[in-house]
């Protein structure tokens, strides 16, 4: 008995300081901005989201987890009539899927940064998605900033093949304090 | 009242309106050679391959990117995808409607010829019955989706609407007014195409002028044939509810009163009057006219209340 019970006290020792050392952040739209640029032959628009919830978890002092759930209907775009016509079922569908997703499946340190790879799950469809992501840890403040692109046809927003670009430029920074 | 630019317009009737009208003539054209017993057929035939024409895109018709389902529709996905909401549905809702009309109209004309006059009404619930049955299915498909669940009942008036209309179109059509009434469909869909697109929703209203363009086509070579175009009458009953009314609830906010969207939805029951006994069996020019005036004025005045009160989302500015 007398064994056991060292056992687990040993366990809980080695157990307690791990929890210990994931931090947990919450994201939302103010500490957390997701922007996007779409192309057309002779124009662009930029546009994002003003609101998301999620979070980002640290783990001795390394990020290792994020994840996102964006209210699709708070997207904002240069021009009042696009925007509408982003939300209508030809792109974002809001009304059918009200949040897009991003998941982080595997993230990893390097020399040059950090590599996040992730479920994106967008009009109900997920695809893995992989980007580099430059992240910093500094006083109790998360900050990460990326910047990559989609092929928005690989999620079914297929909308305007020919006169709008298939890549969209994907811009995120966070900064989120504990 | 503004309207699109005229790059779009030129796109629109390059990749819209020129495939499915010219196919669906195409087609009921080369039904009509072999006897106008094939026109119901031929109609149906037509509508179904001026969409398909029109949808088939080329643009990855390459060695690495093989065509797959997925990358050859250009308007609508051939299949919808799991979960899909209703428009995704609407062809394949469209295609049902068809093959039943289809069907039903063959089995009821045997049942005609082979039970006896007194049991008439036996053929019409052969006829009816299915007809009810798809109606049904096919609302549900329509209706599918996070959009339309908080929109109680959508599925019901949905299916009301679509065999409302399909009784009184039929109706019309099986006296002598098949090419009448397929071009009553086509501006019909045409006032849908401008409603959506007041509504920023410019897929819908790409595939209602496909739909449009097809009924054209048909109506075009029926009248100048004088045979029966009345095959593609189901087509646009799952068209036009389908993406009027179940795909209402899709839509991103807009400015545009109901009243826009239920009159040419309920439009085709303006024809109703017309069923009765007296004047069904008139074939004049005066009666003739009167269906088209009114069913016109009822569309115009849709347009018209959604321009009035949304404007156009396509302008040169993006």
């Amino acid at each position: 008995m007398a064994r056991t019970l060292m056992a687990l006290a040993l366990t809980l020792g080695f157990t307690v300081p791990a929890f210990a050392a994931d931090t947990t952040f919450a994201l939302t739209g103010d500490n957390t901005k997701i922007e996007f640029v779409g192309t057309k032959p002779g124009g662009k628009h930029e546009g994002g989201f003003k609101k998301l919830v999620g979070t980002a978890t640290v783990t001795d002092g390394v990020l290792s987890k994020i994840d996102i759930a964006i209210e699709c209907d708070s997207l904002y775009s240069d021009d009042e009539k696009l925007t509408s016509h982003l939300k209508a079922p030809d792109f974002f569908d809001v009304k059918n899927h009200t949040k897009a997703m991003f998941k982080s499946t595997k993230i990893e340190k390097s020399d040059k940064g950090f590599m996040v790879e992730g479920d994106l799950t967008m009009l109900g469809k997920s695809k893995a998605v992989k980007f580099p992501a430059s992240v910093s840890m500094k006083d109790g403040v998360l900050s990460l900033s990326t910047a990559f692109t989609i092929d928005r046809t690989e999620w079914g927003m297929t909308y305007g093949d020919g006169k709008i670009d298939k890549p969209v430029a994907l811009k995120v920074s966070l900064t989120a304090k504990k | 009242m503004s309207l699109p630019p005229i790059k779009m317009m030129l796109d629109t009737f390059q990749l819209s309106v020129l495939p499915a009208a010219g196919g669906a003539a195409i087609v009921m054209s080369l039904f009509l050679l072999g006897g106008k017993r094939f026109a119901a057929l031929g109609s149906a035939v037509a509508v179904v391959f001026g969409f398909v024409w029109s949808n088939f895109k080329l643009s990855n018709l390459n060695p690495s990117d093989p065509i797959t389902w997925e990358n050859s529709s250009r308007l609508l996905p051939w299949k919808p995808v799991g979960t899909a909401a209703g428009w995704q549905w609407v062809a394949l809702a469209a295609l049902v409607l068809l093959v039943v009309g289809l069907v039903s109209r063959w089995v009821g004309l045997l049942a005609t010829r082979y039970l006896p006059e007194r049991n008439a009404w036996g053929a019409h619930l052969l006829v009816w019955a299915p007809r009810i049955a798809a109606v049904a299915v096919v609302g549900y498909w329509l209706t599918l989706g996070k959009a339309a669940e908080a929109w109680p009942g959508l599925w019901p008036i949905t299916s009301a609407v679509m065999f409302c209309i399909w009784v009184s179109l039929d109706g019309v059509a099986r006296n002598e007014a098949g090419a009448e009434v397929t071009a009553y469909l086509a501006a019909a869909l045409f006032a849908t195409a401008a409603v959506l697109i007041h509504a920023h929703y410019a897929r819908a209203m790409e595939i209602a002028m496909v739909i449009g363009s097809s009924c054209m086509g048909i109506a075009i070579v029926a009248r100048l044939s004088r045979s029966d175009a009345s095959g593609a009458i189901p087509a646009a009953v799952a068209f036009i509810p389908g993406l009027l009314l179940a795909g209402r609830p899709s839509l991103p906010d807009h400015n545009i009163p109901a009243a826009s969207f239920w009159l040419i939805a309920l439009a085709p029951l303006a024809l109703a009057p017309f069923l009765i006994p007296a004047l069904i069996r008139k074939d004049v020019w005066y009666l003739r006219a009167a269906r088209g005036v009114l069913i016109l004025v009822l569309f115009a005045t849709a347009v018209g209340l959604a321009a009035q009160n949304e404007t156009l989302a396509f302008d040169e500015q993006w």
